[in-house]
């Protein structure tokens, strides 16, 4: 036996244990959609590769429990593949839970939770159950699963062609392709041709790589997908090609030349080939996330380092300088995107996870509901999709409770009795638009402003519009269900959905038509490392204002002050636009000029105005998080370091103008102000940035 | 023979319970393998088999003792055998293969005799 060094074992079960959870999502999905479209045999086939891959891999890496616990489950569905065993809803929901305690069995390794012993007893009890319903009928001994699933095949016998290459590896890794050409074998009548034409000189020869390469004919029953299981654990690591020979069966006895000639046709036409020969599974690496995050950070000191040549080359005006300056930042900002885009990954694996919360929400609610899922293979930061689980399920689980009503009284109301809830994701400039739809009864606005008022959030003779009144369900507390349920009701869902959205610099937004059903819209940016902004100053101080929020500039004089008698409004060509001083905001006490900028940033408010006393320039900068003590500011969104090294505030326009409106609010009502308004940034003896 | 010069290249070391034994005559270099001529110990039978090629007289390599033959063992064997001929040499298995062993070889068409006599 090849002897292992330990940390290597430990890296081939580190990277077992994320293909199988690969491998359980898969199977999650497969089984979702196997509830929803019945006896797909296809489905059917992927479930049990899946199910075995996850058993033969798992005994490999030393999974024993796991291994075992699958292996009865690979048996039911075997006997499913084989018509042998009708799937049910009761199947499904078991090999769900399974996978659950699989997954649990997993984390176990690295000190997660080993599973539930007596739910596994159980589980494996009623699988168990289901399968021997059709042992009767069974000769004995016929459910023992085979990996190729064709002990006594039936059905026509045909001749397959079959050509079969070892990757590099596959020795490496433990596999023997001769056990797998005798387990092929037992399929059926197999001729047989080794050839050694790729056997390198003696010197030059891996003595631990295969270079013999088979040229097959198999005469059997079984069919396509049986013959590939037999290759099952090694179809990624080499060249097998299974083309079915349409010469008739009867012609017995060695054909290799034959088998050959066409196995070398179709090499040169690229389908059936697995692999080696396939493009994707070559050009793609598994990096660990920490590697590339690293690598993302260092990618963002190299931008700071940068601008700050940028600025050393502007004052020194030495034109060689400028050049290899101009060079760097071209480099840069290429290695930068190049960077950004390596972290940049599908919301597919997310959306697809919500397919199991919806069946099992369903099943528990006694409602019919149906995910539909849109734009899955739009890319956001992967940073930016870790933080999306917790408020898609809030979402998800408040249209289940709240929004879809029961199978009768949608009938009842002329709608179909299955409900529709829609994942949907697009991209929209430089962000994302993430909705959460379902087509249920949609927002009773009377019953949020009567809750409101009970709550406190809003006076009992407020005007609010609809939308207004809509979006009081993101406040904190808020909820119109009037028990506690287990699916949601504690008013928390929402609220977090508000917080997390804005932690993401994003927004939330909800549009319901009674009757109809209820959109909730998060926009959210395509990343949180680096923004794109336009660097403001105010006295001394810098800021960062996010340009794709940024409308236009507009000059602000001492007489337009004048002429709107000292109200904050700006007349922008016959608009009154309101605005913010961030001189005021911040405290600021140095000189105003004669002329200041406006900056128009749209918000949810509308057209807002930010003023500053003059724009530097459009910049991109890398956001570090604030130090502790800057965090409850809630309107900075970061801080970032300039090319002089000096540190610029990112501002958060739609937190600031939240925090303007509410300043605004207290003043009004004679209460002192909010305790995070009037923080002095000068004051600060503390870098603001963590 | 003639006088016989013989060294041990590896006898039940750690890593594989296997031993090879390299003996030159007068006409010959002899390889005495001893154990499973696979994966773990083929690294040690090509240091081997590139000495015997080296030493320039015929290869006479015994199979009495081989307890297994692998895929990688039996295409090293190709490899020397032709390396061999080329080189104007002869080769040669001596002794007996055990015969479950050639058997399971030619189920999946690696003929023993067709291949490497």
């Amino acid at each position: 036996m090849i002897q292992t060094d330990p940390s290597d074992v430990e890296q081939f079960k580190q990277s077992f244990r994320e293909e199988a959870r690969e491998i359980l999502t898969e199977l999650e999905s497969a089984l979702l959609e196997l509830n929803e479209r019945g006896g797909d045999s296809e489905l059917v086939s992927r479930i049990f590769r899946g199910l075995h891959t996850l058993k033969g891999s798992g005994s490999m890496f030393g999974f024993e429990r796991m291994a075992a616990f699958t292996h009865d489950l690979e048996t039911a569905f075997d006997m499913v593949r084989k018509g042998r065993l009708e799937i049910s809803s009761e199947l499904i929901d078991l090999t769900l839970a399974a996978l659950d305690q699989i997954s649990a069995m997993l984390g176990a390794e690295v000190g997660g939770a080993s599973g539930d012993a007596a739910a596994c007893d159980g589980i494996l009890e009623s699988v168990r159950r289901l399968a021997a319903i059709e042992e009767i009928e069974a000769p004995a001994g016929e459910n023992e699963p085979t990996s190729n699933g064709a002990a006594s095949p039936d059905g026509p016998v045909k001749n397959w062609r079959i050509r079969f290459a070892p990757g590099p590896d596959l020795m490496r890794f433990g596999a023997n392709p001769l056990l797998l050409l005798r387990e092929l074998r037992t399929l059926g009548d197999l001729s047989i041709q080794a050839s050694l034409a790729a056997v390198p000189a003696l010197a030059e020869l891996d003595p631990e790589r295969c270079y013999v390469s088979w040229e097959m004919v198999l005469t059997t029953a079984a069919d396509r997908d049986s013959i590939r299981d037999v290759f099952i654990f090694v179809e990624d690591t080499c060249e097998l090609v299974i083309e079915q020979d349409e010469a008739p069966t009867a012609e017995p006895g060695w054909e290799a030349e034959r088998v050959a000639a066409g196995l070398e046709e179709k090499r040169s036409s690229s389908p059936g080939r697995r692999a080696c020969d396939k493009p994707d599974n070559v050009s793609s690496l598994r990096v660990p996330a920490a590697r590339l995050d690293q690598f993302v950070n260092l990618a963002g000191e190299l931008v700071t380092v940068q601008a700050r040549l940028s600025a050393v080359s502007g004052r020194l005006e030495d034109a060689e300088l400028a050049a290899v300056s101009e060079e760097i930042e071209r480099l840069t900002s290429a290695l930068r995107e190049g960077s950004m885009s390596m972290r940049m990954i599908p919301i597919r694996g997310t959306f697809e996870k919500f397919r199991r919360l919806v069946h099992d929400l369903a099943r528990d609610l006694g409602k019919a509901v149906e995910l539909k899922i849109e734009g899955a293979d739009t890319e956001l930061d992967k940073t930016v999709i870790e933080q999306l689980s917790d408020p898609l399920m809030h979402l998800i689980r408040n249209s289940m409770d709240h929004g879809i009503e029961q199978a009768a009284e949608r009938v009842a109301h002329g709608k179909s009795p299955t409900a529709s809830i829609r994942l949907c994701a697009r991209y929209t400039g430089a962000s994302v638009l993430i909705s959460v739809s379902d087509d249920g009864c949609g927002i009773n606005a009377e019953a949020v402003r009567v809750r409101a008022v009970e709550r406190g959030l809003i006076a009992a003779d407020a005007e609010l519009s609809e939308a207004e009144i809509q979006a009081l369900i993101f406040q904190a507390g808020f909820s119109t269900a009037r028990e506690v349920t287990d699916v949601s009701g504690r008013g928390v869902g929402m609220d977090v959905v508000r917080q997390r959205a804005e932690s993401l610099r994003g927004t939330v937004e909800v549009s319901s038509t009674p009757g109809r059903g209820t959109v909730v819209t998060m926009r959210l940016p395509l990343t949180l490392a680096i923004i794109d902004g336009l660097l403001v100053g105010v006295g001394d101080a810098c800021f960062v204002l996010p340009l794709g929020q940024t409308l236009e500039c507009v000059e602000l004089t001492r007489a337009d002050i004048a002429r709107a008698n000292g109200k904050h409004l700006a007349n922008v060509r016959g608009e009154l636009v309101p605005y913010i001083r961030l001189r005021e905001q911040f405290n600021l006490d140095s000189h105003t000029p004669e002329i200041e900028q406006i900056m128009l940033v749209q918000a949810s408010e509308g057209r807002i105005g930010i003023v500053v006393d003059r724009v530097l320039g459009s910049c991109q900068t890398v956001i570090r998080s604030l130090s502790r003590i800057y965090r409850q500011v809630q309107f900075l969104s970061g801080a970032t370091i300039l090319g002089d090294g000096s540190v610029a505030l990112i501002l958060d326009p739609e937190r600031l103008i939240q925090d303007a409106v509410r300043r605004v609010a207290y003043v009004a009502r004679g209460q002192p102000r909010a305790a995070d308004g009037g923080k002095r940034i000068q004051a600060a003896h503390q870098s603001p940035i963590s | 023979m003639g006088n016989r010069i013989a060294f041990i290249l590896l006898e039940s070391s750690e890593k594989s319970a296997v031993g090879i034994v390299l003996s030159l005559t007068n006409d010959a270099t002899l390889v005495n393998f001893d154990g499973a001529m696979d994966v773990a110990s083929t690294a040690e039978l090509k240091t081997a088999l590139l000495d015997a090629c080296k030493a320039g007289k015929a290869i006479l390599v015994s199979l009495d003792k081989i307890t297994d033959l692998d895929v990688t063992g039996f295409q090293l064997l190709w490899a020397a055998k032709r390396e061999a001929k080329e080189a104007g040499l002869g080769f040669e298995l001596t002794g007996a293969l055990p015969e479950p062993i050639g058997r399971s070889l030619l189920s999946v068409g690696l003929d023993v005799q067709a291949f490497l006599a």
